[in-house]
């Protein structure tokens, strides 16, 4: 593994192409294609599958995580996972799994995108494990090390609505009260119930890198000290390497109470607010400001910063992430501090865009590997 | 006593002799009260909807082809609230992705940009970038509504209050944000007016969603406009403005809002107890954001009658029974349930109080 400016992936890709298309003829193809560029093993045993229709479900779902497992593999990543290709969507695939949470239906997030929202009914409860297979799969096959992504309690509970624990608290406490004390009383039992037999579970399995993704974070500022508090709770014990994932978010609401989280790596989203020209300067690495406040706070842990932009086909050049990478390592003052990887998980992107970006990564943190080595 | 005093008149309808709402009236401790019920903003796509709207982003359906479908929808949620004997009649504004969009996608010197949190919640909307002084050829409100469907009811139309659109946008053009927001107002006010002589649909109130406005405490120039803002809604449309707030105490424009010049100040309930919106030194007529439009849990008549009592006590005249906000933070049966309790709160106070 490299030793200064790892690379690793953040999590989803969209769906294997040949899972994607599966009943038309493209289907079989892209199995091919895709299966010779990844150096997929067997490929042509799927390729004949699917040309047959003698697939099951099941075998498809297994070599579409395959798939995922070789992309990143393929394209040189230090770290990897097989880009969640047995899931639906973060909080879905985990809320279905929780005992008194009932999913009541679609709701818009932002113009037509929308989610099923889960309404919690009682104690939450793991009923059966999310991860765990999903891990042992991709600890099977992986010739890298793994790191595996699990969806946060913060962001379980945020997206969730409560029509339990509002109830046990007093009307007298008034509005806010109420409120404040329902969510702290929810966010424990998720942590303890739903979280950590989860982790207890991966980390006994053999996980010995696992991401938090916690996109709703900083939705409610004034809760992030509570959330520092919960996460270290959460992580207490676990053998493991853990990372934060936030992204999409004013990161200043995080401090300065995250200096105190026992976590060992932030991954925050960047290169979606940073400029598409080369350099050094600050007004060219305007999207990676954020850094000065992990430096201020004296915040130990690694940082993440996304290099790469996922919501766009643009193809960063690799001396673009390499600027990227060379500017974050000022602004924490220490290269070994930083990691190399995208802004979030490209599962908006086709794979032959999400390809590219994965390689521009890997090229632009070998470039600034070479800055450190002097080769 | 009988204290509710409108009458059943024979096509079903209720009428209370102001001839202004159909209501129920109370007598408070000072007063005679009267509730009325509305909803406050939009109302939840179906999955159906949904799915469409996605397949003409990509390209896959017409405008023409989500308008049919929206239209169809829309008129289910406008029956809906005539069945459950609203005063008020809101259009659910399903083809509005934002509170800001149809405005910010059609008025000229103004375009839309990336996403932006709204407020405190897991929803987004597209931030408008002012470029220049905002300009409109109208139509907006008919193209973005289904006013054949409110023709003969009594409408509210809910508009962004000008305000919380300024601040939450981008602005490029070298302009006070006050006055930005007070043209911003003229805008609206025009476009109500195209819209009532267009459409022939009698608008009794004009809704203005001001979150912003009570997400801090805004200094005394920022709360001015936010007044000035109002009158302007007010004088260009002829119409009575309810200046609804949300997701926040009410208690942070305590030291202005009672001079807002808005005819009906709304509050939400689930963040305002009854004391903060007496200290305000709001009287006379009041909206309590009375269900929570974020939550799925369906509120009892017997949850919410201690409010409501103090507030009768306190002597307000008219209380508006509403939602905190928009119902589309929940699926579209949760909505209908939500919109019954509205009907059931009333139907027990008044029966309470007999």
């Amino acid at each position: 593994m490299s030793e200064l400016f790892r690379t690793q992936e953040v999590g989803s890709l969209s769906r294997a192409p040949f899972a994607k298309k599966l009943g038309s003829p493209e289907s079989a193809e892209e199995a091919l294609y895709w299966g010779k560029l990844l150096r997929v093993e067997g490929h042509e045993e799927l390729y004949n599958a699917l040309r047959s229709g003698s697939i099951t479900q099941e075998q498809l779902i297994d070599w579409a995580s395959l798939y995922g497992i070789r992309f990143h593999e393929a394209a040189g990543l230090d770290v990897v996972y097989d880009g969640e290709q047995r899931r639906v969507e973060m909080y879905e695939h985990l809320i279905s799994r929780v005992e008194n949470a009932v999913i009541l239906g679609r709701v818009k997030v932002w113009d037509a995108e929308t989610y099923r929202k889960a309404a919690i009914v009682g104690v939450p409860r793991l009923r059966e494990h999310a991860y765990l297979d999903e891990f042992l799969f991709v600890k099977s096959k992986a010739r890298r090390e793994v790191k595996v992504p699990v969806t946060g309690p913060y962001t379980l509970m945020d997206w969730s609505y409560d029509e339990f624990y509002i109830q046990r608290q007093a009307v007298s406490l008034g509005p806010l009260e109420r409120r404040r004390r329902a969510r702290e009383e929810l966010l424990y039992d998720l942590v303890e119930n739903v979280i950590r037999p989860e982790l207890r579970a991966l980390v006994d399995a053999g996980a010995r890198r696992i991401q938090i993704d916690e996109p709703a974070l900083t939705t409610k500022p004034d809760e992030v000290r509570l959330y520092v508090d919960a996460f270290n709770e959460m992580v207490k014990g676990l053998g493991a390497t853990f990372t934060l994932h936030v992204c999409y978010s004013d990161y200043s609401k995080l401090f300065p109470h995250i200096a105190e989280m026992k976590v060992h790596e932030f991954s925050i989203e960047c290169a979606n607010r940073d400029t598409l020209s080369p350099g050094l300067s600050e007004e060219m690495r305007k999207g990676y400001s954020v850094l000065k406040l992990f430096r201020e706070h004296s915040v130990k842990a690694k940082v993440a910063p996304g290099v790469t932009d996922v919501h766009t086909d643009f193809i960063e050049p690799p001396e673009l992430v390499r600027d990227r990478l060379l500017y974050a390592a000022k602004l924490l003052d220490d290269p070994a501090q930083v990691i190399a990887c995208h802004d979030c998980g490209l599962r908006t992107r086709r794979w032959e865009v999400a390809f590219e970006k994965e390689r521009v990564l890997v090229k632009g943190a070998m470039l600034a590997r070479r800055e450190f080595s002097g080769s | 006593m009988r204290n509710a005093v409108h009458e059943l008149i024979p096509d079903g309808r209720r009428e209370n002799g102001d001839g202004v709402f159909r209501t129920v009236k109370l007598h408070g401790k000072k007063d005679m009260t009267e509730l009325v019920v509305h909803v406050s903003g939009a109302l939840p796509r179906s999955e159906e909807l949904f799915a469409l709207l996605r397949r003409h982003a990509r390209g896959r359906a017409t405008w023409e082809d989500v308008r049919g479908a929206a239209r169809e929808e829309s008129s289910g949620w406008v029956r809906f609230q005539k069945e459950l004997g609203f005063d008020l009649i809101a259009d659910p504004m399903l083809l509005w992705h934002d509170h800001f969009r149809p405005f910010a996608e059609r008025w000229s010197g103004v375009e839309v940009n990336g996403l932006a949190r709204w407020f405190d919640n897991n929803v987004f909307y597209r931030v408008p970038v002012f470029k220049g002084r905002p300009g409109s050829r109208g139509g907006v409100l008919r193209d973005y509504l289904f006013p054949e469907q409110l023709v003969g009811c009594r409408v509210k139309l809910i508009l962004p209050e000008p305000f919380t659109m300024v601040a939450l946008s981008e602005r490029r053009v070298e302009v006070d944000p006050g006055e930005l927001a007070v043209e911003v107002a003229r805008l609206l006010a025009f476009e109500v007016r195209q819209f009532v002589r267009e459409t022939g649909v009698s608008v009794e109130m004009v809704q203005l969603s001001a979150p912003y406005v009570v997400s801090r405490r805004l200094g005394d120039r920022e709360a001015e406009a936010v007044s000035e803002s109002v009158r302007a809604l007010r004088e260009g449309t002829g119409t009575r403005v309810l200046l609804h707030t949300f997701f926040y105490p009410l208690s942070n424009a305590s030291d202005w809002i009672a001079d807002s010049g808005a005819d009906v100040v709304g509050f939400d309930a689930t963040v305002t107890s009854a004391e903060e919106v007496l200290s305000t030194g709001l009287r006379g007529e009041i909206a309590v954001g009375i269900v929570d439009s974020r939550s799925s849990r369906v509120e009892r008549p017997d949850e919410v009658m201690g409010l409501l009592g103090r507030l009768v006590e306190a002597g307000f005249s008219r209380i508006h029974l509403t939602t905190t906000t928009d119902l589309d933070y929940v699926p579209p049966q949760v909505a209908r349930a939500k919109l019954e309790a509205l009907r059931e709160i009333r139907a027990a106070y008044s029966g309470r109080r007999r």
